[in-house]
């Protein structure tokens, strides 16, 4: 078993074959090997790390990306858009718990998880203007008159005609 | 939280799905460079970009995509950029094509093709395949997702126009350059050029021959077949095994024999058909392919033109292995034929004795092998089967296009330009892009003022009926149905439909005489109508033969897939009580620029 503590200092006792679905842990299980001392996740939140056990546990046993996967592999995962119907009930998620398992997985090296957060955004801002992706992200414009002119200038050819 | 990472602005991006017929993604991208400076810089990595770019621009010109490489650093944003571009001055030349009547169209092709070649192709294959209004779709049909742009159906018919101009334009250039520069490797594009007079682009004529290759390798290694040339071309006994081997992959991957009435199939002498849905095929086509795969499997192949039935010879550097020949075509039987006892046998039977053609089988070259192909379907043409069930009229103008050009370039033949001129109405975009600016300049002086005197007459009849219009406010006997009128043939009881009318009969006396039209009620004083019948033929109708009828949504459908020439005419139908009319296109509207209004009211108030 694998002790963690997240950053609000709860501790979670987990498998050391559902934990090793991140290859941060996993790395860091076979460079000090295993013991009872615990590993602190300070980027990670007990209610986040609850729902990434969550989607750990119940892929359990499914092989992992090869740490050299090599290019073809690669590119099957970018182009499958297909999100199973166990991981899209999982994502839906409030925003900001979107976010921030988004970045979890991101931090935690979990490739599949990552991939299925950044799915579920990039299905969100399809079909939204430039504010509507900046209020989702929560994010200014920060582009100066002249910048703003250039930018327009340049994707003139997608405007509606 | 404010934001993401970069990195995951990244990750989510590549998420988006490249795909040809929705912007959507690419959508995503551009609202994403207008976001933020931080979305921006997230939305401009070049390798997001890649995969959109390899969708969408499948074809393009070398020479430009190099330059193209080069001016942008390789970034594929920039580059996506900057074919898109060329893809709206494509669209906006092609609706000037569509809209305007007259020569004007012509310098519009010369231009697309000029400036852009196949830069345009993507984008013109798309408007050729634009979706078409609801009422050509089968019934019961799911209804299309992608909306259907105005001027939907004379669109897909430039476009398709424009496609087989540059296309052929290209195959004229490369034939051309054969002249001065003919090697044994030059025959896979020169004859992949064929196809380009069906608007197949020779790109992917290459691809499928690379294809072919690593198929043929991944055989000869399950089959332990020598695969490196320093092995096999220094052993007499591994080579000849390589040739058989690669005779027996191609039966393998379905290619065999033509027998029987497949040897007179059209189909079956162009690359584009014999590579995918007519593999059984004629001898000067296998070997083609056998020529095609050994050349890039490291063997010296080229083809023979031997009497009667084209055969590869193959060669090695090695002073102790002697030429071999191969016959594909007979592969089955016997691929490796000797010099010695196979070749004298073989020339005995096409009735040949004299040992001193021997000499003459040497390689050939892609001129020959060319000059030979246009005859195969120049020779027999008039056997090649017509009307039901056979091939398509203009699959016979495209062939028999092909074969003429390649005689006048190599042959310099008069009687061959003069077939051209008569087949150049089928090819309405061709006349600057391929005859004047691809195919004069290889032509002697005599030819080239001969092509020169037609293309000019071409222009100025086109001029003169671009300037002609028909309005009905000019008429002086009433003129009772319309162009774009659904009718059926009083006497003869096919259905077709108007696309021009005359107040009286315009056709010659002999004709008039012929067809014994003042034996008619109104005899030749009477309108007469311009019409095409629902399987494509033209023909000329008097009003008394012409009655008002209706169409089956699969004919109509049949029509405009059958028939593309229709849809240089009409984009739609509206059909009311027994009753239907076509839309015209703008051409046709401005030629007849009172009809629309008028099938419009005749159609609503149901009058006669």
């Amino acid at each position: 078993m694998v002790h963690l503590v997240t950053s609000d200092n709860v501790e979670f006792v987990v498998e050391k074959e559902v934990v090793e679905r991140s290859v941060l842990i996993k790395n860091m299980l076979e460079d000090v090997g295993e013991s009872d001392q615990s590993i602190p996740l300070a980027n990670v939140s007990s209610a986040v790390l609850r729902k990434v056990i969550e989607y750990c546990e119940h892929h359990r046993g499914e092989p992992l990306p090869s740490g050299d996967a090599d290019q073809n592999q690669d590119e099957t995962r970018k182009r499958t858009t297909d999100i199973s119907e166990w991981d899209q009930k999982f994502i839906t998620v409030d925003q900001e718990m979107l976010f921030e398992i988004i970045l979890a997985a991101n931090y935690l090296d979990i490739k599949s998880l990552l991939d299925v957060g950044c799915k579920t955004v990039a299905n969100m801002i399809k079909g939204k203007t430039p504010d509507e992706i900046r209020r989702l992200f929560n994010i200014v414009n920060d582009f100066t008159p002249e910048e703003e002119a250039q930018i327009k200038k340049e994707n003139e050819w997608a405007e509606d005609r | 939280m404010e934001g993401l990472p970069f990195d995951i602005y990244v990750q989510i991006l590549e998420q988006l799905i490249p795909s040809t017929d929705s912007d959507e993604s690419i959508l995503v991208l551009i609202s994403c460079l207008k976001a933020s400076t931080s979305l921006r810089t997230a939305a401009s990595v070049s390798r997001l970009w890649e995969p959109h770019y390899r969708v969408r621009y499948t074809i393009c010109d070398p020479a430009k995509e190099q330059s193209r490489r080069q001016s942008t650093g390789g970034d594929w944003r920039l580059m996506y950029l900057e074919r898109r571009r060329i893809d709206l001055k494509t669209l906006d030349i092609l609706f000037k094509i569509i809209t305007e009547r007259g020569s004007g169209r012509l310098e519009r092709a010369r231009e697309v093709n000029t400036m852009f070649s196949f830069d345009a192709w993507n984008v013109l294959e798309i408007a050729a395949n634009y979706p078409l209004p609801e009422g050509f779709c089968e019934s019961g049909a799911p209804p299309g997702k992608r909306p259907i742009p105005p001027h939907a159906v004379p669109i897909r018919f430039w476009a398709q126009m424009l496609l087989g101009a540059i296309a052929r334009s290209d195959a004229v250039r490369t034939w051309g350059e054969l002249t001065s520069n003919d090697t044994p490797q030059a025959l896979e594009l020169s004859f992949a050029c064929l196809s380009s007079f069906f608007a197949y682009p020779p790109m992917k004529i290459l691809y499928q021959l690379e294809e072919l290759t690593t198929l043929c390798k991944t055989y000869f290694i399950e089959h332990q077949i020598p695969l490196d040339p320093a092995e096999f071309t220094s052993d007499a006994g591994k080579l000849r095994l390589v040739c058989s081997s690669i005779c027996d992959f191609l039966w393998n991957c379905g290619f065999e024999a033509a027998n029987g009435h497949q040897f007179e199939m059209l189909q079956n002498r162009f690359p584009h058909l014999f590579l995918t849905t007519h593999k059984a095929t004629i001898p000067i086509s296998l070997v083609y392919i056998f020529v095609c795969i050994a050349q890039k499997m490291g063997v010296m192949a080229a083809p023979v033109d031997f009497p009667n039935r084209v055969l590869a010879i193959v060669s090695s550097s090695h002073p102790d292995v002697s030429d071999i020949f191969i016959d594909v075509f007979g592969s089955r039987t016997q691929a490796i034929l000797t010099f010695h006892d196979d070749i004298p046998h073989f020339l005995i039977q096409t009735g040949i004795t004299a040992t001193s053609m021997l000499r003459g089988f040497t390689p050939a070259s892609s001129i020959s092998m060319l000059v030979r192909a246009s005859r195969n379907v120049l020779v027999p043409f008039y056997n090649f089967p017509a009307g039901a069930g056979a091939v398509p009229e203009h699959m016979l103008h495209t062939a028999f296009y092909a074969s003429l050009v390649v005689n006048v370039i190599f042959m310099n033949d008069r009687g061959h330009l003069l077939n051209i001129m008569k087949h150049i109405n089928q090819f309405l975009l061709d006349l600057l892009p391929v005859l004047v600016d691809s195919l004069a300049p290889l032509l002697n002086s005599r030819l080239q003022e001969q092509l020169a005197a037609h293309c000019k007459a071409v222009i100025e009849d086109e001029q003169d009926a671009a300037a002609t219009s028909h309005p009905r406010s000019a008429l002086t006997r009433e003129v009772k149905f319309f162009v774009g009128m659904v009718f059926k043939h009083a006497v003869h009881g096919y259905v077709g439909y108007i696309c021009g009318w005359n107040p009286s009969c315009a056709a010659a006396e002999d004709w008039i005489q012929k067809m014994g039209v003042d034996r008619l009620s109104r005899g030749r004083h009477q309108p007469f109508y311009q019409v095409l019948t629902q399987n494509g033929s033209s023909r000329y109708v008097a009003e008394d033969n012409i009655r008002p009828t209706c169409l089956e949504p699969a004919d109509v459908r049949r029509i405009f897939i059958d028939t593309p020439e229709a849809g240089r005419y009409f984009e739609d139908l509206t059909q009311v009580d027994g009753r239907a009319r076509f839309l015209l296109s703008p051409e046709l509207n401005a030629a007849y620029p009172d009809d629309e209004a008028f099938g419009n009211r005749w159609l609503k108030q149901g009058e006669d």
